[in-house]
């Protein structure tokens, strides 16, 4: 048998998980704006022959829930380049990128 | 004696670049033997298309050996026609004759032979100087490669795992150069997940595991989406699959899971229909040894073997033991792992590695180290990775390799 018994160097989860906020602009206020966005969304994945994420149905759901401040949703991220902003970019949505507070 | 004592000599070469890169594929045999009969088929059964013409170094000169060329693309309008017609006919026909003039071909045996070139020229080439240089040159090197009978098996054998195929665009990896670092991620949160995937240094020497929890939630497409991020690196879709062995490994397969695994815990018969199934579909079978008593005993009882072994201490043990309640991980005897599977197998260790361990797991005989939390729960993702990577002394020297001429 192999014994690896070291001491463990810790990895504090709650404190190493941290996200971002992609801040982005609808189109238009209220559901429509979010129809508009998520229609946009699955339209730029299928003409750029990107995969569906496996997360869209949840996406749906928290896109339409979530809270819109001076125009803006705010959308948790874990990485600058997602792919969420490179879709504002593309498809020329106003946004910004904030550390999550 | 003749060149060609009997049947046939295949050569492939492809050369240029794009829109007017030149892929050739080429037989040369006698007219009396298989070539000569597919010669006249063709010649008198063309199909739309794809008419066959003969190699023609100007209208009203064919080359010698008789040479047939059959396009590849379908041919779709008069300008297509022209390409063929014109530049790809006369350079093909010329490289033949210049074969003859320089040796390759004995210029006895002419009159003996027979050549049939298939032809691809895309669509939207244009500049007619490529077409011809780039059809000569792949039809001369086809032809020498032919009648060299390149390549030798040795060197197929040698190629076949670390070569780049021009047109894929990315490499398949079949891990054959340990160690690697197996990167696990359990987190169901796909966002996440991409946050990570993207912040993962591009090393060869990364696998990146869909985990359990991960395929849970998802399903296995999420496979695919990551091959999507990271088409170069391979991927392991965790199914730890207990029941319906082939059905499960197909769709990991079909999903395109470089690896996938199977619970070394599942009855013998699934396991074994799991390991053929991987086979078929051309994926790497994986057992995973969570709460497997004794798992080489298991591994002597089954008829195929898996590809990797992966000792794994599972999550929760792992949590139990950093509260100091037990002081040690036991990883299972690798030595005994290969003595049954063969040395071919790569051993993976699981459970709670940390950058102390790695050497220590190395030294035991480990070939893949899988690390979950201490690289995806950590601040600097792109840093924990290095880390563990420095800590196992990967150099990734093979990524950009490209192959042209041998």
């Amino acid at each position: 048998m192999v014994k690896l018994d070291e001491e463990e160097d810790e990895v504090n989860e709650e404190e190493s998980v941290f996200h971002k906020k992609l801040k982005i602009k609808l189109k238009e206020k209220g559901k429509e704006g979010r129809l508009i966005l998520l229609k946009d969304y699955l339209d730029y994945l299928i003409r750029e022959n990107r995969t569906i994420p496996p997360d869209f149905p949840t996406f749906v759901r928290e896109i339409m829930g979530l809270d819109e401040r001076g125009g803006f949703i705010h959308i948790r991220i874990w990485h600058e380049n997602s792919e969420l902003v490179d879709f504002a970019k593309i498809r020329g949505y106003e946004h910004k990128i904030d550390a999550y507070d | 004696m003749p060149m060609i004592d009997e049947g046939f000599l295949i050569g492939e070469a492809l050369v240029g670049e794009e829109p007017e890169i030149a892929h050739i594929d080429l037989i040369i045999g006698s007219k009396k033997e298989a070539v000569g009969t597919a010669f006249a088929c063709s010649i008198a059964q063309p199909r739309q298309g794809h008419t066959p013409i003969l190699g023609v170094i100007r209208p009203n000169l064919p080359t010698k050996p008789t040479t047939l060329i059959v396009p590849k693309v379908s041919i779709r309008n008069l300008a297509d026609a022209e390409k063929m017609f014109g530049p790809a006919q006369s350079a093909v026909a010329k490289a033949i004759a210049d074969a003859v003039e320089e040796g390759v071909i004995p210029k006895a045996e002419v009159e003996e032979l027979a050549v049939i070139v298939s032809v691809f020229i895309h669509p939207r080439g244009r500049d007619y100087q490529r077409i011809y240089r780039y059809n000569y040159a792949a039809t001369k090197l086809a032809l020498s490669r032919a009648i060299q009978k390149f390549p030798e098996i040795d060197k197929v054998l040698e190629e076949k795992d670390k070569s780049i195929h021009a047109m894929i665009g990315f490499k398949m990896n079949n891990l054959k150069k340990p160690p690697y670092l197996e990167v696990a991620l359990d987190i169901p949160d796909w966002r996440r997940v991409e946050g990570i995937i993207r912040a993962l240094p591009r090393s060869d020497a990364i696998i990146i595991e869909a985990g359990t929890p991960l395929i849970k939630r998802y399903g296995v497409e999420v496979v695919q989406k990551i091959h999507q991020l990271r088409p170069e690196t391979v991927v392991f879709a965790d199914l730890k699959t207990l029941d319906t062995g082939n059905l499960e490994a197909r769709m990991a397969g079909d999903a395109t899971a470089d690896v996938a695994g199977f619970s070394g815990l599942a009855p013998i018969g699934t396991m074994e229909k799991f390991i053929e199934e991987c086979k078929k579909v051309g994926t790497l079978s994986l057992m995973d040894t969570l709460n497997v008593p004794d798992p080489v005993e298991v591994l002597r009882k089954l008829k195929v073997k898996p590809d990797i072994v992966e000792l794994h201490r599972a999550i929760d043990v792992e949590l139990y033991q950093n509260r100091g309640q037990e002081q040690e991980s036991e990883w299972g005897n690798i030595g005994e792992v290969r003595e049954v599977c063969g040395n071919d197998v790569l051993v993976a260790v699981a459970g709670g590695i940390r950058l102390k361990k790695v050497k220590k797991a190395l030294k035991a005989g480990a070939d893949i180290i899988v690390v979950g939390r201490a690289i995806t729960a950590a601040k600097d993702v792109t840093g924990a990775a290095r880390g563990f990577l420095q800590q196992m002394s990967v150099e990734d020297v093979d990524q950009f390799r490209v192959m042209t001429d041998f």
